[in-house]
């Protein structure tokens, strides 16, 4: 049985997706700090950062072409650590398309299914990525293929539409309060990157596995760039101060907007938008935590416990928070940086000096 | 068997095509098209007012005696809360209340001193089913009920007259406001701005004017004047046609204005002329260690009638006179906008927001008491008026 793959381009939309998607209706620069008019500043603080952690998550992928994020754990680790590692890595998955899910389901709630209980939207959103990933990661790669134009179509055609009503004096005055509101405004969006880790299982069924240093760096790039005109154009349209009490900006400032008579209630644009990019992401969150799952299991065959994982994500989507007010607070930078920070550092510090030890030690005994 | 599975799979999900929980039959909802709301200080009760749309009777004339020769029904409600009106109001009307949607929500001139107009912003604001394009308006006296049951002439429905007036007023006289939602909240929210409010007004017979309706029973009941001007999301003052004028002009809110001026050479011929474009910018200064503001008008107009003859032709000493004229009345009516906001202290202008902007840390100083600031603020005005075009002719026919 030949061995599945996905093109690099594949990949490269599916992350850019992913990145947008997680951010793209709460924006998170605007609304979980106080950045107000400075938010698109916080975009850039976003930028340096995310690009610097994949990096070098990136090049530790790198370093093993053949292997997922588990197996190399493990194999760098030794087995207890490397399982306990991989099990994280899976919880990190899990609650990841978790907290994505259920904003989904909230803006769905808040805006246009009042009545409409949530698990039949988490059911709703779940099951056709289960049926994605069942069909397997190619299935995944090409339905990236697919919805990548519709999502950024969509998206640039949503942003043209809002430019009457575009006053660039709500942008100013730049950084009158400092840097410190921006670099707090930068705090959430940047933890968000964790997501990367999924690189780790998606590169080795990449075509050219080597490559994927660069295309994670792109796409991320990429994606940041498009958030930053989201940013700009939420701020100039509803005006700092708005943008940031709103529960879902993007939302709200296509709601702002009449282009004419005949043409308003754009908003669903970007509802269908980001119910694409949560779709993909979902598929490959599912994808990655079953593969992961699978290998951690050691089964040879990751698609059946892609089910049981399914109904698993639905119930915590449902019960893991009481109400919108638990997920903000789950939101706080005070909260999800820390958490999200140790994600981050923890893995990247274990791996890469397990892998520093590694090279010296390999190193020590070609010599002997 | 594979195929039979299939296949009673594919029937049942028609069972998930036939809608959801929130499904939508547009023949269940009464439409709402424009809201009013009033406030009894007294009693301390909110009225609700709805005006909903009859999809047959805006259908037009072919469906007449159909659909019946109602167009639109009002139906209104008092209640402790705006949700406690709404409530009450359920319980008149046959069907769903449906507000997606409603052009505009209009309050009465005592809610709008008492209460503000927060209570009805914040609706829309929080609600999913309203959209911050909506407009709102405060109407002068409180008649909303009576403006909102009013049959408008040439209108099929009440709320597409009243938008057709406010955005047609906007567009060609300036003397008013058009703020939608959107704009209302943005300015309420920034630091030293603050909304106003297009004033709606319902003509009654005995009112003062009346006579001039040409048809009493069936003239056009209801027009647009002015602005409210508000401060913390309280109504603070009226300013007039005039006043208003001089507002937008700061704001370079002005789409299209006349203004009439004396001919040079002959004071008894007036001219009238059109005002096209005019930008303006706000400029924050600090002189002697004093806040200032420097507003620098941009106009261009053209010559849209005279009342005798005059001429034209080529620039002379009398067009420059003719402008210097226009700048003069735009500089009154910007005086007049400018007291009256100064005497309610509500910075519609924007001033502080100006400061705010390009001088964030003098705003810092200004923030505290920005309010008895502006009252006294002054204000250098500058205006450059250009006639551009004289229409068809350059000359009046001359008498020989």
């Amino acid at each position: 049985m030949s061995q599945e793959q996905i093109a690099n381009r594949q990949l490269w939309f599916i992350l850019f997706i992913m990145r947008m998607s997680a951010v793209l209706a709460f924006l998170p620069v605007l609304t979980t700090a106080d950045a107000l008019q400075d938010a698109w500043i916080s975009v850039l603080v976003v930028l340096v950062g995310s690009e610097i952690i994949v990096l070098l998550v990136a090049m530790l992928c790198a370093k093993f072409p053949e292997l997922t994020l588990i197996e190399y754990s493990q194999v760098l680790l030794g087995n207890w650590l490397g399982k306990i590692l991989g099990l994280a890595f899976l919880a990190l998955f899990l609650q990841l398309s978790v907290v994505e899910l259920r904003l989904y389901g909230e803006l769905l709630m808040t805006g246009f299914l009042p009545q409409t209980p949530l698990l039949f939207i988490a059911v709703g959103m779940v099951l056709p990525a289960t049926i994605c990933v069942q069909q397997g990661v190619e299935v995944l790669g090409r339905v990236a293929d697919l919805l990548f134009i519709v999502f950024v179509i969509a998206i640039l055609i949503a942003l043209f539409l809002t430019g009457t009503e575009i006053e660039l004096t709500n942008l100013q005055p730049v950084l009158a309060r400092g840097w410190g509101p921006v670099l707090r405004g930068a705090v959430v969006p940047i933890v968000f990157i964790v997501q990367i880790w999924v690189l780790g299982m998606l590169a080795p069924v990449t075509a050219e596995p080597e490559k994927s240093i660069q295309v994670a760096l792109t796409s991320i790039a990429a994606s940041l760039f498009t958030l930053l005109l989201i940013v700009l154009t939420t701020i100039a349209v509803l005006s700092p101060q708005e943008g940031a009490r709103v529960n879902f900006p993007f939302m709200v400032l296509m709601r702002a907007v009449r282009v004419s008579k005949f043409i308003e209630r754009i908003e669903i644009l970007v509802i269908f938008s980001w119910g694409f990019g949560v779709f993909i992401s979902l598929s490959t969150f599912l994808y990655a935590g079953a593969k992961g799952m699978a290998q951690w299991l050691g089964l040879e065959d990751y698609r059946s416990i892609i089910w049981p994982m399914a109904v698993l994500w639905v119930f915590l989507t449902v019960h893991g928070f009481d109400s919108i007010f638990e997920v903000y607070s789950f939101l706080k930078p005070s909260i999800v940086g820390p958490y999200g920070a140790a994600y981050l550092l923890g893995p990247l510090v274990l791996l890469w000096s397990a892998y520093g030890v590694r090279t010296i030690v390999n190193k020590v005994r070609k010599e002997n | 068997m594979n195929k039979r599975l299939l296949i009673l799979l594919m029937i049942s999900s028609l069972l998930l095509v036939s809608g959801c929980w929130d499904r939508m039959e547009p023949e269940e909802h009464a439409i709402v098209i424009a809201g009013g709301y009033d406030y009894d200080p007294e009693t301390e009760l909110y009225q609700m007012i709805f005006q909903m749309a009859s999809p047959l009777g805006l259908a037009g004339g072919e469906f007449e005696g159909e659909g019946g020769d109602e167009r639109f029904w009002t139906v209104s409600a008092w209640g402790h809360s705006i949700y406690d009106a709404l409530a009450n109001l359920r319980q008149k009307t046959s069907r769903n209340i449906l507000f997606a949607h409603s052009l505009i929500y209009m309050v009465s001139e005592r809610m709008a001193y008492h209460k503000g107009v927060l209570p009805v912003a914040n609706t829309i604001a929080r609600s999913r089913e309203s959209r911050r394009v909506m407009v709102l308006a405060v109407v002068k006296g409180n008649d909303v009920k009576e403006l909102l049951s009013t049959e408008i002439p040439l209108e099929s429905a009440n709320a597409l007259g009243v938008m057709n007036l406010i955005d047609l007023t906007v567009e060609n006289v300036g003397g008013t406001a058009r703020e939608n939602t959107n704009d209302f909240f943005k300015k309420f929210g920034q630091p030293g701005y603050q909304p106003y409010l297009g004033a709606l007004k319902f003509k009654r017979e005995e009112d003062e004017g009346a006579e001039e309706m040409a048809d009493p029973g069936r003239s056009a009941p209801i027009m647009i004047s002015g602005a409210y001007l508000f401060d913390n999301g309280k109504a603070v003052g009226y300013a007039n046609d005039r006043q208003t004028r001089g507002i937008n002009w700061v704001k370079g809110e002005i789409n299209s204005a006349n203004l009439f001026v004396p001919y040079p050479r002959d004071e008894e011929i007036e001219v009238d002329i059109r005002v096209l474009r005019a930008d303006s910018e706000i400029k924050p200064v600090i002189k002697d260690g004093r806040p200032r503001i420097e507003v620098e008008v941009n106009a261009r107009g053209i010559i849209v009638n005279t009342s005798g003859p005059t001429s034209f032709k080529e620039e002379s000493e009398i067009t420059r006179r003719i402008e210097r004229r226009m700048a003069q009345v735009i500089e009154n009516d910007i005086n007049q906008g400018l007291e009256k906001a100064q005497s309610v202290k509500s910075d519609v202008f924007g001033f502080g927001f100006a400061f705010y902007r390009i001088k964030p840390k003098v705003w810092a100083e200004l923030e505290e008491d920005w309010k008895s600031t502006f009252a006294q603020l002054p204000v250098d005005i500058d205006v450059k008026a250009t006639v551009v075009r004289s229409g068809v002719v350059n000359r009046d026919a001359q008498p020989r």
